[in-house]
């Protein structure tokens, strides 16, 4: 009769409790202010966009086309050639270290700060 | 057991405690005056409601001044100035006498670069229409004699039009104007490090101490001709920011391009191979101003401008053959770098 | 290997029934971002492993995982191949796991490995084949707290069940 929680579970619970904070501090340290969109596919930088500016524009992906959107300082996948749909469902990202995937296609789109620190406006 | 549970409990403080979703810059959006309006308040004391709170008098503000110095009916103040022209003056608000007098003496100090009664003109080029047109050499040259910022009689708190058919159009000062009230509401509820952002007339308060952050905020210039992409960018603390493009609306007839910064002298679009100039000033009311006053101007006489300006630095992007060059005053040199091309 | 008897067929066939209505069920259930899962289609495979042994596991896993796929009709595409890779690792650590050291781990001990052995071969599968570039790492300790959760969720409602279904003595 096998039980319900043993003695190593509770190890293995306070284990893997422990590694998923520790991801949580490893990848938060990464995680910065960000006003710059990157967009990369199949690994390769493709797009490079700021969060303060509206912009609609496609991407080719391994298997399609994805309409990216940025509208009031937050991205979105608005459209996408892939069956699930899962970029565009993870809805609209906004933080620093944000991501959106879409795998069939290879895409990654990514919130980073911008190169130079801390670009607070445009003009023109 | 209570390893277990203690263990648990300190990694979830652990997580509260390492929470970093920034709550900082508290931003809105809005529009107004025909711009997409955006305020970013970076303090760090004071609550987010308190900023928000804020920011929603400083938006108001900018609704206030757009009621006041529009054109586009004639129930606001400019409007009824307009409405009565050449038959009665009208009685303002002092606020908006110490505008007048204020573009008057950018119209005076620029020899008519700049001159708030290009409104008859503004109005014929119509660039926010649906199909605008070229407005026929006749009908240019009839309305000339009515863009004179000397036929504006400013008599107590009374304004008056000199001749039927004049208007005023603030269009050129009114939104670096609203973003400086803005900004003054926000610095009156304590705000120190923030942007006011109305349709790329900067008002920038940089007087916080973020540990983190730069002691300046960094402003992209847009690129004039590549949509999407930054002609450069530059550091700055406090003041006022603006930029005139030939880009900003414009259409295109006949393969010509006929920009919306008239020259009030001629009556037509500037065609003296400027296409961008962006002006830094202690406040934004100038700034605006002289973006489009050296525009006007042109290459050489505009940067004299902002030359023998104190408090002033410029930078004037200009058609060199095919490509784009520009020219900067010292101090603007300085703090700006150009981007490299993608 | 012996070859199955009808009675096995049928109920594993039982088993990886229960487990496509979990799936399905689950898809309805609404979540802050997609690719964050319970995984409840994994109670049954847990309860395979637990009542028969690795291979029924790995049978009803995959089964369910097929039905699945065509289910929400991505059958030949990355979905699917990512399930496979999830569902047969998580398998081999879980049956792996229970052989090599008996008796140290519990139905919740055993979920968990399963668990966040599926969300790791998932990740690496997307890391190296797909997406190619380290900001996927972003994800990850979402995906981890995910694993983890889901795993006791589905440990404890195996545990549950599981005295139940070994007292209607279902035979091997």
């Amino acid at each position: 009769m096998i039980p319900t929680l043993t003695i190593g579970d509770k190890v293995l619970l306070a284990l893997l409790v422990c590694l998923v904070a520790g991801s949580f501090l490893a990848v938060g340290s990464f995680a910065i202010e960000g006003n710059t969109v990157l967009v990369q596919v199949d690994g390769r930088t493709v797009h490079k966009a700021s969060l303060l500016e509206n912009r609609i524009f496609p991407v080719s992906g391994a298997e399609g086309a994805l309409t990216i959107e940025i509208r009031e300082g937050r991205v979105a996948v608005t459209e996408a050639k892939c069956p699930n749909h899962v970029c565009i469902r993870t809805g609209w990202r906004s933080r620093g270290g944000d991501i959106i995937v879409c795998v069939p296609n290879k895409v990654v789109v990514r919130i980073l700060a911008a190169d130079k620190a801390g670009v607070r406006a445009i003009t023109g | 057991m209570h390893l277990q549970l203690s263990t648990l409990g300190f990694v979830v403080l652990l997580l509260l405690g390492c929470n970093r979703s920034p709550k900082r810059p508290v931003t809105r959006e809005s529009t107004a005056m025909n711009s997409f309006v955006t305020i970013a308040v970076y303090d760090e004391s004071g609550t987010v409601d308190q900023l928000n709170d804020a920011i929603d008098s400083a938006l108001a503000e900018i609704q206030r001044i757009e009621e006041m110095a529009t054109d586009y009916n004639d129930t606001s103040q400019v409007g009824r100035i307009n409405l009565h022209a050449g038959k009665d003056s009208i009685l303002v608000s002092p606020e908006l006498i110490a505008l007048l007098r204020t573009s008057i003496a950018f119209a005076e100090r620029s020899g008519g670069a700049f001159d708030v009664a290009v409104g008859p003109i503004v109005k014929t080029w119509d660039f926010l229409a649906a199909k605008p047109r070229v407005p026929s050499r006749d009908a240019i040259s009839r309305l000339l004699p009515l863009i004179d910022y000397r036929q504006i009689v400013i008599a107590g708190e009374k304004v008056f039009l000199t001749h039927k058919g004049m208007a005023l159009d603030l269009g050129g000062i009114a939104k670096g104007y609203a973003v400086d009230r803005a900004a003054e509401i926000l610095r009156r509820k304590g705000c120190k490090q923030f942007i006011v952002d109305v349709g790329g007339n900067l008002g920038v308060s940089w007087e916080g101490t973020r540990l983190l952050d730069s002691a300046a905020a960094t402003i992209l210039v847009r690129h004039p001709r590549r949509e999407g992409e930054f002609f450069g960018e530059f550091r700055m603390g406090t003041g006022g920011v603006s930029t005139s493009g030939d880009y900003q609306r414009y259409f295109i007839q006949d393969g010509v391009r006929y920009h919306h910064i008239i020259d009030p002298a001629t009556g037509l679009p500037t065609s003296n191979g400027v296409v961008s100039v962006t002006i830094v000033a202690a406040d934004a009311t100038t700034a605006d101003a002289l973006s489009t006053l050296v525009f006007v101007l042109g290459r050489e006489e505009g940067m004299r401008y902002i030359l023998s300006t104190p408090g002033v630095e410029g930078l004037i992007v200009f058609q060199q053959g095919d490509s784009l060059s520009f020219v900067s005053s010292a101090g603007f040199e300085n703090r700006f770098s150009r981007s490299a091309a993608p | 290997m012996s070859a199955w008897t009808t009675r096995q067929i049928t109920t594993l066939g039982l088993f990886s029934a229960v487990g496509i209505s979990l799936f399905v069920v689950e898809s309805f259930i609404p979540m802050p971002l997609p690719f964050l899962k319970i995984g409840l289609a994994n109670v049954s495979s847990l309860l395979a492993l637990m009542l028969f042994g690795m291979r029924e596991m790995m049978l009803v896993m995959s089964v369910r995982v097929i039905v699945g796929s065509m289910l929400t009709g991505s059958l030949f595409g990355p979905g699917f191949l990512l399930a496979m890779a999830g569902g047969v690792g998580s398998a081999l650590a879980m049956g792996g796991v229970k052989k090599a050291i008996p008796n140290v781990f519990g139905v919740v001990g055993i979920s968990l490995i399963g668990s966040v052995t599926h969300v790791t071969v998932q990740f690496l599968f997307v890391l190296f084949f797909y997406v190619r570039t380290p900001a996927v790492f972003f994800l990850l300790p979402l995906l981890l707290t995910s694993a983890l959760v889901g795993g006791v969720i589905v440990g404890w409602i195996a545990a549950r069940l599981l005295p139940i279904l070994k007292s209607m003595k279902i035979p091997r």
